[in-house]
């Protein structure tokens, strides 16, 4: 825990109690698991109501409403479960760039949303990937699991090439609870990110993108004649800056935004962009903000 | 198209070039190493920037350079179009009459004009050509063709000639050759006043423009034939408008010495001259200077001005020698110039004379054994070594010594001679005559025999060191001073013993005959001469008072253009032609080169501006 002083340490603890505070007044209080199930089912939080049918649970009829309409009435409650977190956090090279590098800007974000979801009593688990999947913490409830989390967030280290897909491909190769797959990434990978997506909606998970950048990403600041060398795979390629250049720069890494959010728009998953030249508590509020985080 | 430089240079133009645009391709800055956390966007980028532009950038950075590298290659070779490209031998003809000294409305001359309209022409055409340049006034003469600076500087040496005959030079061996091509091409440069017309297969270049001028044709001062001691100006004005204009006013103003003055406006019509006769009342010996001046332009400056001299003095000091002599005096008394002084009698009377206080002695009967210091007037049959040796008494014949008389015919050639112009003597008659040897006079000495025949010399006349006339028998043995024009001989021979000699000439080469001296302008600075057997010559180029001064002798020479031609500036045959403001065909390249180089190094500036200024990437 010796990067905890730096990463997780008061300031980022009062920060994270800012960010329940906000999360519990824009999300609705519970008590059990705070991810309301797709389906109906026992739970305590009337629903709807439906015309009995034989074969249903007697238990669940409103007999209140048979004095008063002299209907047989049923009640429907949603079916309340406490959905799994899944955070991906990606510790390939590229993650090492920026000021803060951009890996600390995700670490303290899952960190950040362990905590919520831990205070929550959410079953939150934690992905280290890269090429493959490079450290897990296995799912944990409970308040007493957020010191864990942290310390797991605060081993990490930065290294190698991106595999989205290989990643997803042996993590929901296995039979996972149906949960909420969170990426923490700069999506700078260059096998079929849409393909690595599709491996996780096909398990009929729910997926939040949190794509990660520097300000240096977004906006390029580079010499005139430059040759830029790739962190991860060393490749190499001259260029002689312009503006015309670094326009369509931000063209191509606006496309490549739009591709993903398109995805994830069609899909119902959430996607939103973070700099993390920003406080993390900003992109944090961000995330939640979109109603996509919670349903 | 040819080339103007040498084949050599042009080569190394094009080596030199090539270089360089290879070394500016070859040397490209380093790229300064920048470590980006993914190339993933950067790739997208690159490649679709690649296929879509770094191909027409390139080509066109490519082409700019070697658009640049061709204009610097062609304007190191300085190309020349067609017909200037081919060598061969140009002759250049240059009208070098007075009429091209015209001033242009729009500055300069017609020579300067046609000056530059050759230095194009040389310039213009191919390393390799030959020039011949010719002059109408036959300065550059001969068939040696030369190069293009030999050319140029030959060009600077010509000018506008006065006082010369100006035709075009016979070129007929240059304009036809054996398989009929001519030769040389021949160019003709001038405006047609003097030379009118070129052979056919002359290129004709023309620099005519019409020009108003106005200029003085005729100037002179003599004295009234009523009183010598006085004088009028006769000059003669002219004007010729530009067009169809009046001709207007002319100012007209004559200055002499002393501050004296005439001032008068005349109304010239146009192309007419005008005469007017000037009283110069309060003249006094000494220069005239006549000019005139218009409103508005005019073309020709030299033919403002015209000089002259009024030499005779108004009072003559004359010491009459040899005793009293009726005749002599009253002569003498008739002239009223002169003041007369009786010498005393003696063989010292003229030992110690003043000659500061004398303008001419007369003598008759014993001549003084040395010439006296002032100028002479001798008669009588005595002999001395300053006068023109006599015949011996048998050969004069003996009819003089027995009272007989001879005749005085004037000597043939010499009736137009200033004392004996129209004077008539055939009444004369002379006894005690002691004629002196004709056959020893004329060129062989400083006499000039004025009257007698071929042996027998009655009257001499000698220029130098001084002025002298000597008769060869004492007048009172005359009937001379009963002649009709005797007071008419005896006073031209005073004008001409004690005249300052004064010689006027046309603007040009101006002789002056003297055997030795050296020639003054008006302010006293020598001016460069040359003797030519008898005579100086130097350059009279401009309007002015000159001065010829050698062996005791001073000459006022008043040189003047007062050329009714050279004033006419727009009696030009090529009239109607219009003037070569354009270079001919040939002359653009020496503009072009320039052109060219300025062309490569806007390409270049404009490469340097779109590379570093990302305007075309």
């Amino acid at each position: 825990m010796s990067n905890s002083a730096t990463l997780f340490d008061n300031d980022f603890m009062e920060r994270l109690e800012y960010l329940k505070l906000m999360a519990t007044r824009m999300l609705p209080s519970r008590h059990r698991g705070e991810h309301r199930a797709r389906k109906r089912g026992s739970g305590i939080e009337l629903a709807d109501y439906r015309p009995y049918v034989d074969g249903d649970d007697t238990r669940d009829v409103d007999w209140k409403a048979f004095l008063r309409l002299d209907k047989l009435v049923l009640r429907i409650f949603d079916e309340e479960a406490d959905l799994p977190v899944y955070l991906f956090v990606d510790r390939s090279a590229s993650m090492a760039f920026g000021d803060p590098p951009k890996f600390d800007f995700a670490r303290k974000m899952a960190g950040a949303l362990s905590y919520i979801g831990l205070m929550n009593h959410d079953l939150i688990s934690i992905v280290w990937y890269g090429k493959k999947i490079d450290g897990w913490m296995a799912p944990k409830r409970g308040r007493n699991q957020i010191f864990r989390a942290f310390r797991f967030l605060d081993a990490g280290d930065t290294g190698g090439a991106t595999s989205l897909a290989a990643c997803f491909r042996t993590f929901f190769g296995s039979r996972r609870k149906r949960g909420l797959a969170v990426v923490l990434s700069d999506l700078m990978d260059e096998e079929d990110l849409l393909g690595a997506f599709d491996a996780c909606r096909y398990q009929k998970h729910d997926m939040f993108v949190v794509q990660v950048l520097t300000p240096e990403e977004l906006d390029p600041a580079l010499p005139d004649e430059a040759l830029l060398t790739d962190s991860e795979d060393g490749s190499e390629r001259r260029v002689r800056v312009t503006p015309r250049l670094l326009d369509r720069y931000q063209k191509a890494l606006a496309e490549h935004q739009e591709k993903v959010e398109e995805y994830c728009s069609r899909y119902g998953f959430g996607f939103c962009v973070a700099n993390s030249g920003e406080p993390f508590e900003d992109a944090v509020m961000a995330i939640f903000k979109t109603d996509r985080f919670i349903r | 198209m040819g080339f103007g430089a040498a084949p050599l240079l042009i080569a190394l133009g094009v080596l030199l070039t090539a270089g360089i645009i290879v070394v500016l391709y070859w040397v490209r800055p380093e790229p300064q190493p920048v470590v980006v956390p993914s190339n993933l966007i950067w790739r997208r980028v690159l490649d679709e920037r690649r296929r879509r532009e770094d191909f027409w950038r390139w080509l066109v950075s490519l082409v700019i350079a070697l658009l640049a590298g061709l204009a610097v290659i062609l304007a190191m070779a300085q190309p020349l179009p067609e017909g200037a490209s081919r060598g061969g031998r140009i002759v250049v003809v240059m009208d070098t009459a007075p009429s091209m000294a015209a001033a242009l409305p729009e500055g300069g001359t017609r020579w300067e004009q046609a000056a530059e309209q050759v230095r194009r022409i040389l310039t213009g055409r191919s390393e390799t050509s030959e020039f011949l340049l010719l002059d109408t006034a036959g300065d550059r003469g001969g068939r040696s063709f030369i190069g293009r600076r030999e050319a140029l500087e030959a060009l600077d040496e010509l000018g506008p000639v006065h006082g010369r005959e100006h035709r075009f030079p016979d070129v007929a061996d240059l304009l036809g050759s054996a398989d009929g091509a001519p030769a040389a091409d021949v160019i003709f440069v001038g405006d047609g006043v003097y030379v009118p017309e070129a052979p056919e297969g002359v290129e004709r270049l023309s620099v005519f423009e019409s020009v108003p001028n106005a200029g003085i044709t005729a100037f002179d001062v003599r004295p009234l034939p009523s009183d010598p001691g006085r004088f009028e100006a006769f000059i003669e004005v002219v004007r010729h408008p530009a067009g169809e204009e009046d001709a207007g006013v002319v100012v007209l103003q004559i200055d002499g010495a002393g501050g004296a003055s005439a001032r008068r406006t005349l109304r010239p019509d146009p192309g007419t001259p005008l005469g007017e006769t000037v009283p110069l009342t309060g003249f006094v010996a000494g220069p005239v200077r006549a000019v005139i001046a218009i409103s508005g332009e005019d073309g020709l400056p030299a033919d403002n001005v015209a000089h002259a001299y009024i030499p005779a003095r108004n009072r003559l000091r004359v010491l009459l020698a040899g005793g009293p002599n009726p005749f002599w005096e009253a002569a003498l008394r008739l002239d009223p110039r002169v003041s007369l002084t009786m010498a005393p009698s003696g063989p010292d009377a003229l030992a110690d004379l003043d000659t500061g206080s004398l303008d001419l002695v007369v003598v008759e009967g014993a001549p003084p054994e040395a010439m006296p210091p002032v100028p002479v007037l001798f008669a009588g049959s005595g002999s001395a070594e300053w006068l023109p040796p006599r015949l011996a008494s048998e050969a004069a014949g003996a009819g003089n010594e027995d009272g007989a008389t001879v005749m005085l015919p004037v000597v043939r050639g010499q009736t137009e001679h200033p004392l004996l112009r129209d004077l008539n003597f055939e009444d004369a008659l002379a006894r005690d005559v002691a004629a002196f040897d004709a056959a020893s006079l004329g060129d062989r000495g400083p006499w000039t025999l004025l009257l007698g025949d071929s042996r027998l010399g009655l009257l001499a006349a000698r220029e130098s060191p001084l002025r002298s006339l000597a008769f060869a028998f004492p007048i009172a043995r005359s009937n001379l001073p009963l002649q009709a024009d005797f007071p008419l001989l005896l006073s031209r021979a005073l004008s001409w013993l004690t005249d300052v000699e004064v010689r006027r000439v046309g603007l040009g080469q101006a002789r002056v005959a003297m055997a030795a001296g050296a020639i003054f302008d008006a302010e006293g600075r020598e001016v460069p001469s040359r003797r030519l057997g008898s005579e100086i010559s130097f350059d009279a180029s401009e309007p002015s008072l000159y001065y010829a001064a050698g062996g005791g002798r001073e000459v006022v020479v008043a040189a003047s253009l007062l050329d009714r031609r050279a004033s006419n500036l727009n009696q030009s045959a090529w009239a109607g032609e219009p003037p070569a403001s354009l270079a001919p065909a040939g002359t653009v390249a020496s503009a072009l080169w320039p052109l060219l180089a300025l062309f490569a190094l806007l390409l270049i500036v404009a490469e340097w501006v779109a590379f570093h200024r990302h305007a075309t990437v």
